[in-house]
């Protein structure tokens, strides 16, 4: 019986895996190496000249300002996330329930929904067109407000209690007990925010249309669908959207692999009651 | 401290998801442009129940609706499944391969998917191996929101497979075992004892699916940029930022929220109900 799950299992995996694998393939050929069948399984004449064409102009800029995107993404994200998911887990409000419930109700928003409005207020912000503008709307987290919670009311009350009689001020109680022991929670919350800003494609695309100013998987992508001037005479078009996904897929991968144990962990808590 | 640490959460909310539901609702009774701007009260929404690309995106929606989430339900139980009995080093490799397309998902998998349904592409190469005509994958509107459906599903499930296997976790073993000794078979125990036990789970699944399947967009963009596929989402995209028709746009955001939030009401309230 289960020799049987794991061959139906591995044959899934293959089917899963087969399309990257292509993209990664394809990525190091000409476009008749890509259009031959059967499919090449190893590349015939290795050619470098889809990734140099996509990273001809600008794309040390696009790093870098991804870099800065995800930097200040994650690092708000997991303020917002974390302060708020503390709040609700140890101190009382008035209409504590309802409140939470209209913070986490952007779960239930469709976010394409928001991007017009959102698209207004960058605008009436005078933002349009900068980094910030990819950031800020995208800072609050309900996922994340809510793993934050479920992490804190797994601390026991009991500690926070007689740290209080002892005198300490609540300031005190988190630097000295809850700062502590919020590694895993702070690195589930950064490894979600970084995933999902760095797969941000489509409001990043509406906000980002100077050159200079996009991010890597905006640049990418678009760099990829560029048919005018001198590179539409040697264009493999194909060859070179295989590039730009092998080079936006795989820090994704890596980011994963790195901090696998806590995502896994982070998507586990989604289903604690 | 006590509201102090509040503050970060709620000037994020404020800004951009109160105040943008109610601009949008706002901007939903107006026809703007950004340059002209006139109040028209109800009028976009009257013009939507005659207007052909909505029409069409909502039919299709319903076509997403359907497929979708029951795919992603039905994949992700049964990979589920299969993981669960293997050892630890199994599942814990299964785990981490599930996840990979889950991370390209979006736009960075479409660039090769558009490559395996293309003409000359992997799967009508396949088809020739049995002697079939090539297929033109995206050239109609069934075929090309079923494809669309299965590629989404292939880089969502897995994040489910992760929750799913977490929630059979917390079942008692001892119930298989006392199931076992009475002859049921492995199949009979799963679809009768396991499946009712992480019955809210899938719930949930289904229902994030639901919205999901309202919102597919990437693909649709990459894949299939023609009508025929789009969802409410895609044709948000194309009156507003493709057309300059913001008021129009503004009122399908407005509605789409509102078909969101009544069918996960519904679900809900099903699944609650089917639980007592």
């Amino acid at each position: 019986m289960k020799v049987i799950n794991k061959i139906i299992l591995i044959f899934i995996f293959v089917l899963l895996l087969i399309p990257i694998y292509f993209m990664v393939i394809g990525s190091f050929q000409d476009i008749q190496g890509i259009f031959v069948m059967p499919p090449n399984l190893f590349p015939k004449r290795v050619t470098l000249s889809n990734y140099s064409i996509l990273l001809k102009e600008n794309a040390f800029i696009w790093l870098i300002n991804t870099l800065i995107v995800t930097v200040a993404t994650v690092f708000l994200s997991v303020l917002v996330s974390a302060t708020a998911g503390y709040a609700f887990s140890v101190y009382n409000y008035k209409h504590k329930n309802i409140l939470w419930s209209i913070l986490l109700i952007q779960m239930m928003i469709p976010k394409i929904s928001l991007f017009i409005p959102w698209f207004v207020i960058i605008k009436d912000l005078k933002l349009s067109g900068t980094l910030t503008a990819t950031i800020l709307p995208v800072v609050l987290s309900p996922m994340g407000m809510y793993l934050a919670r479920n992490y804190f009311e797994s601390i026991p009350k009991s500690i926070i209690e007689s740290a209080r009689m002892d005198g300490a001020n609540e300031w005190q109680i988190l630097r000295m007990i809850i700062i502590p022991v919020s590694k895993p929670i702070v690195s589930v919350l950064g490894l979600f925010a970084g995933v999902s800003i760095l797969q941000d494609y489509v409001w990043q695309m509406l906000v980002l249309s100077d050159a200079k100013k996009q991010t890597l998987i905006v640049g990418l992508i678009r760099q990829s669908m560029n048919r005018t001037g001198d590179i539409a005479l040697l264009v493999n078009p194909v060859g070179m959207s295989f590039a730009a996904g092998t080079l936006l897929l795989f820090p994704l991968i890596a980011l994963f692999l790195i901090g696998n144990k806590y995502f896994i962990e982070g998507l586990q808590g989604a289903v604690k009651e | 401290m006590k509201y102090l640490l509040l503050v970060p959460a709620l000037i994020f909310f404020l800004l951009f998801t109160l105040w943008p539901i109610i601009k949008v609702i706002e901007m939903s009774l107006y026809q703007t442009n950004f340059i002209v701007t006139k109040f028209i009260g109800l009028q976009n929404y009257i013009d939507l129940m005659h207007n052909e690309p909505f029409l069409q995106s909502l039919k299709n929606s319903v076509m997403y609706l359907t497929v979708m989430p029951l795919l992603t339900v039905i994949v992700s139980v049964s990979v589920t499944f299969l993981i669960a009995d293997l050892s630890k080093k199994w599942q814990d490799t299964s785990r981490i391969l599930v996840y990979i397309p889950v991370l390209g998902g979006g736009i960075i998998l479409a660039q090769v998917w558009r490559w395996v349904f293309a003409v000359n592409g992997l799967m009508n190469w396949i088809l020739s191996l049995f002697n079939i005509a090539p297929v033109h994958w995206f050239g109609e509107s069934t075929l090309s929101i079923i494809i669309i459906c299965c590629i989404v599903v292939t880089t969502t499930f897995g994040g489910y497979v992760i929750i799913l296997l977490a929630s059979l976790t917390s079942i008692d073993k001892s119930i298989y075992d006392a199931v076992k000794m009475d002859g049921a078979s492995d199949f009979q125990i799963k679809m009768k004892i396991v499946l009712p036990m992480i019955k809210s789970t899938v719930a949930l699944i289904y229902l994030l699916s639901m919205i999901a399947s309202l919102q597919v967009f990437e693909y649709i963009y990459a894949l299939v940029p023609q009508q025929y596929a789009a969802t409410i989402a895609y044709n948000i995209y194309i009156s507003g930022f493709k057309n300059s028709k913001w008021g129009m746009a503004s009122a399908q955001a407005v509605l789409l929220m509102i078909i969101t939030f009544i069918l996960s009401y519904f679900q809900r309230k099903i699944s609650n109900e089917s639980n007592q």
